[in-house]
This record gives structure tokens, sequence and C-alpha cells, in this order.
């Protein structure tokens, strides 16, 4: 479903990362653990296509990603891969349901309310879908930012420290939404963070060591 | 949700600084838009009284004075002439027509032209109601002085000494010869609509009548009878352009008189009128500049605070060039609106400022007209849009999805 093969990144600046090689199958997820600068990110990036591998493969959804690109690529990144960030990335322009319309809109998929309904009931925040950004609580717009990463029905939901910016409550309920709702739209989870708080929560744990 | 609405609201969502560039850009183009509207109407108004009138022979003094009182019935006569003086012309063989002018009294603010049946032809004048006049103290309005006086048919009214006061006051009145209305005119366009006509006679008769006892001292004298009468002018057509050779000359040799070409003084007016005009314009440019100046500076802040709402949207499917036609779309939109504005802004300005003055009044410029030029700049604001939002939408189109969202981190 999600596999890396013999993956290396070079950074602009010579710092040289490789990953050991991988597989996820749809529906499970996984825990990418790590202290800062290890690579969890950068993972994270190349397995979203944002980011070009010098060597190897990653194939997402049955489709290596090194076979696409420019308009392709971000095609199939709206379509299959969803994105969920530390911090809040909404558009602030837009409201709640419009940031969910663009997502759809921008992938080249369909608008429909019932999009919108379907992905923002199971998380309790229907009623907010005409608010801004800017009038959301932290916990209200980080459970946005999960409907949003669904909307589009991916293959893999991939979270860049989704919960480290929330309290003990909150982070537990982001996380369990997190993999709650993955598994009711049968997208796989990674997860990428340095927060001890998830570790019991996940099928699986990967750890990424730091490499010269 | 498409890009429309996805640039209209990044607009809206930066409110009060895109609302302050669409101001502006809106008063830069209701100023062009105004002078576009002024001008032209002038230019049409003033071509259209001059066609078809060759020459003005009057009383000697400035050239453009006498074109101005005579043709367009805007400035004070220069004097008066003797109508013997001029009477060889009306037989000359290079003249086709030739019209005279008997100019002195008002009413309500509209001149009293006494001259012959001929002026109205030559403007294309036809009655609405009534007749032409066969008498003398009869009178035929033209639509506009019509309209505005409340003058009908059969009603008769008192001319007042002196023609340019807009009420009555302060003039004296002929109340002794009062005019009797024959006829009412259809519109024409022309400076015929504006105008009370009555048979040259009409004017010596109530002068002849009133100059004995009161004042003496009119600027415009009325010489008592016989062949000493008196016009303000006379509007010549020549037959032949060969005319224009020998008649300017042949009247200027004569002490008194003058000639005045109306083509070569209106273009003297207009060209006098036209540093002005220009500098107004340029104004109106500047605006247009400044406000386009605004929207690059408004776009690159956007961009530069917003990177990662656009490094965002590269995550969520968007291509580089959906985010550069964002961008674009984002100038274009305000721009436009802008524009739009601008060109109402300037219609409306300039019916406001058309009825405000008599003598724009008098030109009858309205606001409720669009020209074909008006696309022009409306096409020239998107442009201006355009080309604000480039290099905006060059660095939008650059954007690294990658190292701004871990920047932002």
């Amino acid at each position: 479903m999600l596999q890396i093969e013999n993956l290396h990144y070079q950074y602009a600046d010579g710092a040289n990362l490789s990953f050991p090689d991988w597989c996820l199958d749809r529906g499970e997820n996984c825990l990418l653990l790590g202290e800062s600068g290890s690579g969890k990110s950068t993972l994270l990036h190349l397995l979203a296509g944002l980011l070009t591998p010098q060597r190897g493969t990653i194939t997402v959804a049955d489709q290596q990603l090194n076979t696409l690109q420019g308009r392709q690529l971000d095609r199939f990144r709206g379509r299959h891969i969803g994105l969920v960030y530390q911090r809040l990335h909404l558009v602030p322009a837009l409201s709640v349901e419009q940031n969910l319309e663009l997502a759809r809109y921008l992938a080249g998929l369909p608008q429909h309310p019932s999009h919108v309904a379907r992905v923002l009931e199971p998380l309790g925040i229907m009623e907010k879908r005409r608010r801004r950004p800017a009038e959301l609580s932290q916990g209200e717009a980080q459970r946005v930012a999960i409907a949003r990463a669904l909307i589009n029905e991916p293959a893999v939901v991939l979270a860049d420290e989704p919960t480290s910016a929330l309290d003990d409550r909150n982070c537990g309920r982001v996380a369990e939404l997190l993999i709650q709702q993955c598994a009711q739209h049968n997208a796989s989870l990674i997860v990428a963070t340095h927060d001890r708080r998830l570790t019991d929560r996940f099928h699986r744990q990967q750890r990424l060591e730091m490499t010269a | 949700m498409n890009m429309l609405t996805l640039s209209w609201a990044s607009i809206r969502h930066q409110g009060l600084t895109m609302l302050l560039n669409l101001l502006l850009l809106a008063l830069g183009i209701a100023t062009v838009t105004v002078l576009l509207l002024f001008s032209q109407q002038l230019e049409q108004r003033l071509s259209r009284d001059a066609q078809g009138i060759d020459l003005v022979v009057g009383s000697s003094g400035s050239p453009l004075q006498l074109i101005l009182s005579s043709l367009y019935h805007i400035d004070m006569p220069t004097g008066n002439i003797p109508l013997g003086q001029v009477r060889w012309l009306k037989d000359h063989p290079l003249v086709e027509k030739a019209m005279p002018l008997a100019l002195g009294d008002s009413y309500g603010g509209f001149r009293i032209v006494g001259t012959e049946p001929e002026y109205i032809r030559h403007y294309g004048g036809t009655l609405r109601l009534g007749r032409l006049w066969e008498h003398t103290m009869e009178a035929v309005l033209g639509a506009q002085a019509a309209a505005r006086t409340g003058l009908a048919v059969g009603d008769s009214f008192a001319g007042v000494h002196g023609i340019t006061s807009a009420d009555n006051s302060g003039g004296h009145v002929h109340g002794d010869r009062p005019y009797t209305v024959v006829g009412v005119m259809e519109p024409t366009g022309t400076v015929l609509d504006r105008l009370i006509l009555a048979p040259v006679e009409s004017v010596w008769l109530v002068h002849d009548h009133d100059g004995h006892d009161h004042e003496r001292d009119h600027k415009h004298s009325h010489a008592p009878a016989g062949d000493e009468r008196e016009i303000t002018a006379l509007l010549v057509q020549y037959r032949s352009p060969l005319g224009a050779v020998s008649l300017p000359r042949m009247v200027n040799s004569r002490p008194t008189l003058q000639a005045a070409a109306p083509a070569r003084e209106t273009t003297r007016l207009l060209s006098m009128l036209g540093i002005g005009l220009d500098a107004l314009r340029l104004f109106g440019w500047l605006l247009v500049f400044a406000a386009a100046l605004g929207v690059f500076i408004a776009l690159y802040n956007a961009l530069q605070q917003n990177r990662y709402d656009y490094a965002l949207m590269r995550s969520l499917g968007a291509s580089r060039q959906q985010l550069l036609i964002h961008t674009l779309l984002q100038g274009i939109l305000l721009a436009l609106t802008g524009a739009v504005v601008g060109l109402l802004l300037g219609h409306v300005a300039a019916e406001l400022l058309g009825q405000a003055f008599a003598h724009t009044r008098q030109l009858a410029i309205t606001g409720w007209i669009w020209l074909p030029q008006e696309l022009w700049l409306l096409a020239l604001a998107v442009g201006v849009g355009l080309i604000a939002a480039v290099i905006p939408a060059i660095q939008a189109y650059r954007t690294d999805i990658a190292t701004t969202l871990n920047r932002g981190e």
C-alpha cells in the first residue's frame, strides 16, 4: 500500500539522509518517532511528493511517485494523500466549509455539500462550518484540519506533529479522532512526532536515528 | 469553490488595504472619465453648432469672443454693426447664405435672438407646436428654452435687457413690448434648443422705443431708424472655397468690422482648454498609477505574509500555474472592480458637474451617455492590475513547498 525502498535524500547543504526500507498496509497506522533533525518531516515530505529523493522509490496507492511530475504529481497528492500539520494551516480568508471545498477543488474533484457534512459531522464541528479559522479554538481548528485531510478519501494520511501544540486533553482527543477517522475512511495513517504521549496508541512504531 | 471565489476571498480578507487601492483606482478612472465625457461633448457641441458656418462677421474686438457670443451664445457680444455696412455681403457671388443676428435681451436666462427663418432652417429646426412668426413681436422657442421657462404657444412675455443673468433680476424689463409665443420647436441637439427666436425687426422695435427715454449708454446701442439699423453679427456660409480667400480680407478692411472663422477660433479655444484638460488627465492617470503601485505592494506583502497559504495550497494539489493565476486574478479583479466603480463615479460626477454650472448646463453636458472609449479605459485598467500582479504572481509560481512548510514550524 505504502512502500519505501532504498530511499536516500540529500539536502542542498550536503547533509545526507537514508531511510530503512519499510511498508505499511492500507488501514494500518504507524508512529514515526525521532528527535528534531532526525528527518521525520523530510520523510513525510518525501512521501507526500513535496520533495524528490535522489535515490530510491516511494510507492503510494500502487503509484510510484518518481514517475510523476509537475501537474500530475500535484493532482495525485491532492487526491490520494491527506496532510495534517502541527500548526493550523487553514486558509484564513476562507470559512471552514470553503477550506474543505478548496481541498476538493484543488484536487480536481467534484464538490457537493454532502462531502463537507460527511467529514465534519463525525468530528462534531458541523455547526462551525461557516466560521473563519480565526474564530475557532485550537482543538476545533485541528479537527477541521483532520476533516480536510480526509475529505478527498485519500489512501494515506500524513500528520506532522499534529498534537505537540495541544494540551493533554486535546492531544488525546485529536490522536483518537485521527486514528478512528482514518480507520473509518480506510486510510493508512502515519504520524511523525516526538510527542511521547502518543506512543501507546499506534499499531506500529518506527524510530528514525540521526545520521551524519 | 473555484479560482474566482478563492481570489475574491483573498482580496476581501485584506479588507482595508484593498479598499484603499480600489478607491484610488476608482478616483483616477473617474477623473479620466469625467474629462473624457466633457471634452467629447464639448467638441461635439462646438463642431455641430459651427457646421456650415464659414465666417462670422461682427463688430471689431476679440475674434474668439465674437464666435463665442454669436455662434455658441455663451459670451457677451462684442458690439453692434450697422446693417448697411454688411448688406453687400448678402448679394456677394461667393456667399451662399448670410443670416443676421440681433442680440441684446433675454428671458429666463435664454437669449432672445432676432434673426430670419433661414437661421432655423440652417440648424434643421422643425416646429413641434404652433407656427413660425409672421409678424414682429412673435417668437418661436427652442425646445430647452420652452421646457425651462414653461412658456407655451399663446403665452406672452417681456424681454429683459441683458443676456447673461439667469434670473430676471437686474436688467431693465421691456414691459411695454411683450412678445407672443407662436411656436415651439423639436429638440435639435444644437444651440437652437436654448434660444428664443424672433424676427429681427422685433429686436429693433423693442429698442427703438426704449432707446429714446432710457439708458443711452447701453453697450449695444440701437440706432433710431432707417438704414442705420444695427445687428450684432452676420453668419456667413460660402458658396465656394474661394470665399475663404477674399471675403475675410474684404470685411476686415472696413474699420468697425471684423470677420472670424469658426473653425480656426474653435481649434484655438480647444487647444487653450486642452492644456488644462491635459493637466487634469495627467492627474487622473497619476492616481491610476498610484493605485497600481498600491495593488502591487498589497499583493507583494500578502504573498510574503501568506507564503504558508500558498505552500499549503500546493500541498493540497494546486499546481504552480494555479497559484500564478490565483495571484494574477486578484490583480485583475481588483482593477476591474475599481474601474467599474470609477466609471460609474465618473458618469455621476459628470452629470452633477454638468448640472452645477450655468455654462455646462447651456452646453447640455450630461453624464448619461456612454462612449466607446470607456471600454478602452476598462481594458487599460485591467492591464494595469495585471501588470501590478505579475511579480507577485511569479513569486507565487516559484513557491517552494517543503522549505516554506518547514520554515513556518
